[in-house]
This record gives C-alpha cells, structure tokens and sequence, in this order.
C-alpha cells in the first residue's frame, strides 16, 4: 500500500510544485494519474519511484515511512517498485535482451537463472526476434515495450507507468495494457499516468483516478464501478 | 580477458587516456624503484666488502724507515687469529692509487708516502685486539677500518631509500589524483545511467563494483602498457653494464628478486586504479540524495 499525507515536493530552490497531496493507493489496486500537459504527473511519479524526497509530509510504501529511510533502506524499497519511463531510459550500449534483464542482473541472479525467462517475456510482446538488437534500432513503440518488459520482469509490487502506451500503435496498446492490468490481477499495485482519454475511457472500469489539477492539487476519484455503486 | 562493466559503456570519458596515464607513472615508479634497489644493492655489497677489511698505513718519518717496517707487521699479521689475509701493496700500485690526483711524474714518485697493507679480517674477528697489538708494537702505524666512509655510505643508503620512496610516493600520488578525477569525470557524464541504475534498484555497492570493474581493466592496460617499456629499459640498461662494467657499476646490478620488486607498481598500480575508482563513487554516491 501507498499512503500520501499532506505532501509538498519542490525542486531544490524552486518553489513548490505539488502541494497538500493526500491519497491512498491500496496493495493491487489500479489508478490512473491524469492531468494536463505539465500539472506535474511525471514529477508525482518521480516521487513515488523515490527519485525525489517530498519537502514536507510523509509517504508511506509497504508500511514504512519512506521520507524517513536510509540509503540503503530506500534501494530495498525501490527493488519492489517498476517503472515505466515515457522517455523509456533503454540502454543504449546493451542489447535488448541485457536491457531487460538490468532489474535481475542488479538483485545479483546469475544470467543462466534469468535468460530464458527474460527471452520469454521479450518473445510474448513480440519482440522475440530482436533479443540481441540494440534498442537504437528498434521503433519508438518496440522500445516502449522494451521499457515496459523491463518494468514488470522483477515481478513488482507496486508498477508506475508514465504514459506507457504513448508510442504504440492500438492494438499493441491494447496488448500491453492486457499485460499491465494482468499483472495488477496478480496482485500489482498499478499506476498509470496518461493523457490518453481513450484509454482513460476504455478501462475507467477497472481503474481509480489520481487526477492532478493545474494548481499542483491532487484530487482522488474511485472507479467507474464504485461511483455507480455509491450512485445507486 | 580484460575485466570490465556489465553495465557501463566500455568506451569511457578517459578509457583512452587514462591507460597512457597509468603506464607513465608505471613505468616511472618501475624505473625509481630499480634505481633506488640497484644503488642500494651496489652500496650494500661495497660495503659488505669494506666490513671485512683494515688498512694498515705506516707513515714516513718515524725513526725507522717505513719499507723495513713492512716485513715485521706482515710477520705481525700472519700469525694473528683475527687476520684471514694481508697483502703490502707495492709502491707501483700506491702510486696508481696517488695518480688521478697527483700526477705520475718523478717528483710525485719523490714524495714521502705511508706503505699502505690491505688486511682482511675473518669474520667476528676482534679488531680492537689486533689495533691495540699493532699499535703498542709498531708506534705510529695507523689502523683504518673505514669507519668515517662507512658512515658516509650509510647516510646515503638511507638518503637513497628515502629518495627512492618518495620519488615512488609522489608518483602515487600523482596517479591517484588523476585516477580520482578520471572517476568523477566518468560518474558525472554518466549520471543519468547510475540514476537509472538506482532507479531500478541498484544499491551504492553495486553502481561502484560497475565503476570499479571498468578501472580495474583500465588499470591492468595502463600497467602492462607501462610494464613492458620499464622492463625494456631495464634490460638495455643491465647489457650496457654487462658489456663495459665499471667497478661501482658491476657492483650496482639487481638480483632476480630485485625485479619483481621493480615490477611491484604495475600491481600496485592496476589494484588502486581499481580501489580508487570504487571508494571515489562509493563517496561521490553517499553524497547524493
């Protein structure tokens, strides 16, 4: 579970960009992290992946107050979070198959452990055939895949998504996002930031909404099924 | 095979450079350290050689003329229990000795000068024995057990070792310094990777291990690249010796261990590029948040 209390994130010396942020995102639940062109979704993410310490309130992740962790304790915490980045963050000198493996390779399991199932993975979103190319070669929407087999090949806890089907096509859309909300099935806390409406449309059922105003506010909306509950 | 990253670019800010850095200081500390054993190994055997020995000198204008007191000290020495072996140097030799600062003309072969006796002594011999000896029988003659030039000898083995360890130190330190800022150079433009590499879960120990890996190959080059020329020079140095040895020069060679010590900085210097490299990101990291 992720607990936000009364959080404010500024940039060092800059003012504050997000304030007075509260939301509660329980273990397996799926949320979408809407918002406008710069209302600050990558910086929330950025957040939540640890990258960025809040300037005030906590932050709780799997029941310990992450504002107030070690080094070493917050990596132990990062190694149970996934991330998709928009701008993918590939690796440029190694290979597909190496880019996806980084989340293994860095837990210390040895490559004979990992490979087939890393070969696995790359083979069922389509890129089988490309284990050993560089990511340079691949299509904005192959590394996007890429990026986002990387994200979820550690089986985590919790997978933070920023815009991940913002380079594919539909149907290969369609085909991560199955991959996404399966993992969610299994017990994945997800959240996806987008600005992609129709796929906010398309799965509005199965997922909350973190919806981020201009004013660097936040507000929480339960899902679809639960408003009609509650309408009812 | 050289070690190097899994994860880092094989072709670093420095990977090119940073090698021939290595390999100067390399061949540098190689060539100071086989100096500074050389020197110290001649000294070392000269001056073994001059424990063994006392020169007799018996000086002119005593009342007896000094070639007739060679014979009875020879006859003195030959049955003493401290003497292994005495020889009276003849006027010709003494004369070559006097040469390079006099002259060899016939007013120097003129000249008053003491006869000299080179007497080696057995080892634990008792020297103050056979000075008092020498002495109460034969007044004036002058026992010399090159006390002065011992100590001479010694203070400049010590200034040599002292030289030579600094002359290594300083070239350590140079090489550390390069190799720190070598590190920093690669940590910085590479900050988006150990970003990502934290991101994704990488602790402190294992971006550094990366770090370290890619400098422990860069070491092992730098070290045989500076390793090879050293040995080169080394043994263009012992042939030139070999084939026209002055006495000091013979006596100023390295033994087949002097060569590995001779050798010992390009360990050193592939075993701290790589130390360096890893407590530099260990300190860089600890100091990001």
């Amino acid at each position: 579970m992720i607990r936000v209390k009364n959080v404010a994130l500024r940039y060092p010396d800059g003012p504050e960009v997000l304030t007075d942020l509260d939301f509660t995102l329980p273990s397996g639940s799926f949320h979408f992290l809407t918002g406008r062109s710069g209302a600050g979704k990558s910086t929330l993410l950025r957040m939540l992946y640890l990258n960025h310490r809040p300037a005030r309130g906590r932050m709780e992740m799997f029941g310990r107050d992450v504002t107030a962790l070690s080094r070493d304790e917050l990596t132990a915490v990062r190694q149970r979070i996934g991330v998709v980045f928009q701008d993918f963050r590939l690796i440029e000198h190694l290979t597909v198959l190496q880019n996806v493996a980084l989340p293994l390779a860095i837990s210390g399991q040895p490559e004979s452990e990992y490979a087939d199932n890393v070969a696995e993975l790359l083979d069922w979103v389509g890129l089988g055939d490309k284990l050993h190319h560089r990511p340079s070669v691949l299509s904005g929407g192959e590394q996007q895949q890429v990026a986002i087999a990387r994200a979820v090949i550690g089986n985590p806890q919790v997978l933070l998504a920023d815009e991940p089907t913002g380079s594919v096509d539909a149907e290969i859309g369609e085909r991560l996002m199955g991959l996404l909300i399966n993992l969610n099935r299994q017990g994945t806390t997800l959240l996806i930031a987008t600005h992609d409406t129709s796929l906010l449309l398309s799965h509005r059922h199965l997922a909350g909404e973190l919806q981020l105003s201009g004013r660097g506010k936040l507000k929480q909306l339960p899902r679809v099924a639960e408003e009609l509950a509650l309408d009812l | 095979m050289m070690p190097h990253s899994k994860i880092l670019p094989g072709r670093m800010l420095g990977a090119r450079l940073l090698p021939l850095v290595i390999a100067v200081n390399v061949y540098l500390a190689c060539l100071a350290i086989a100096g500074g054993l050389a020197l110290l190994s001649g000294a070392t055997q000269w001056s073994g050689e001059i424990d063994q020995l006392v020169t007799l000198q018996i000086a002119p204008g005593s009342k007896q003329k000094t070639s007739e007191m060679v014979q009875p000290v020879m006859e003195a020495l030959r049955f003493h229990p401290a003497v292994a072996q005495a020889r009276a140097l003849s006027m010709d030799e003494m004369h070559e000795l006097l040469a390079p600062w006099l002259g060899d003309s016939a007013a120097v072969r003129e000249l008053p000068i003491p006869h000299l006796i080179d007497v080696s002594l057995k080892p634990d011999a008792d020297l103050d024995a056979l000075r008092s000896k020498l002495e109460a029988e034969f007044p004036g003659i002058l026992v010399d057990d090159h006390r002065a030039w011992r100590a001479q000898m010694g203070a400049a083995m010590l200034t040599t070792r002292v030289v030579s360890a600094g002359v290594v130190g300083l070239i350590a330190l140079a090489a550390v310094m390069v190799i720190v800022f070598a590190t920093r150079a690669s940590l910085a433009s590479h900050g988006e990777l150990v970003a990502l590499l934290h991101i994704i879960g990488a602790r402190d120990a294992f971006v550094a291990g990366e770090f370290q890996q890619h400098f422990l190959g860069i070491g092992i080059r730098g070290a045989l690249i500076g390793l090879i020329p050293a040995a080169l020079t080394l043994a263009a140095i012992a042939l030139a010796l070999g084939n026209d040895p002055a006495p000091w020069m013979s006596r100023a060679s390295l033994q087949p261990s002097d060569y590995l010590l001779a050798a010992l900085p390009a360990v050193a210097a592939a075993v701290m590029t790589m130390l360096t490299a890893r407590i530099t990101v260990l300190r860089a990291l600890a100091q990001m948040d």
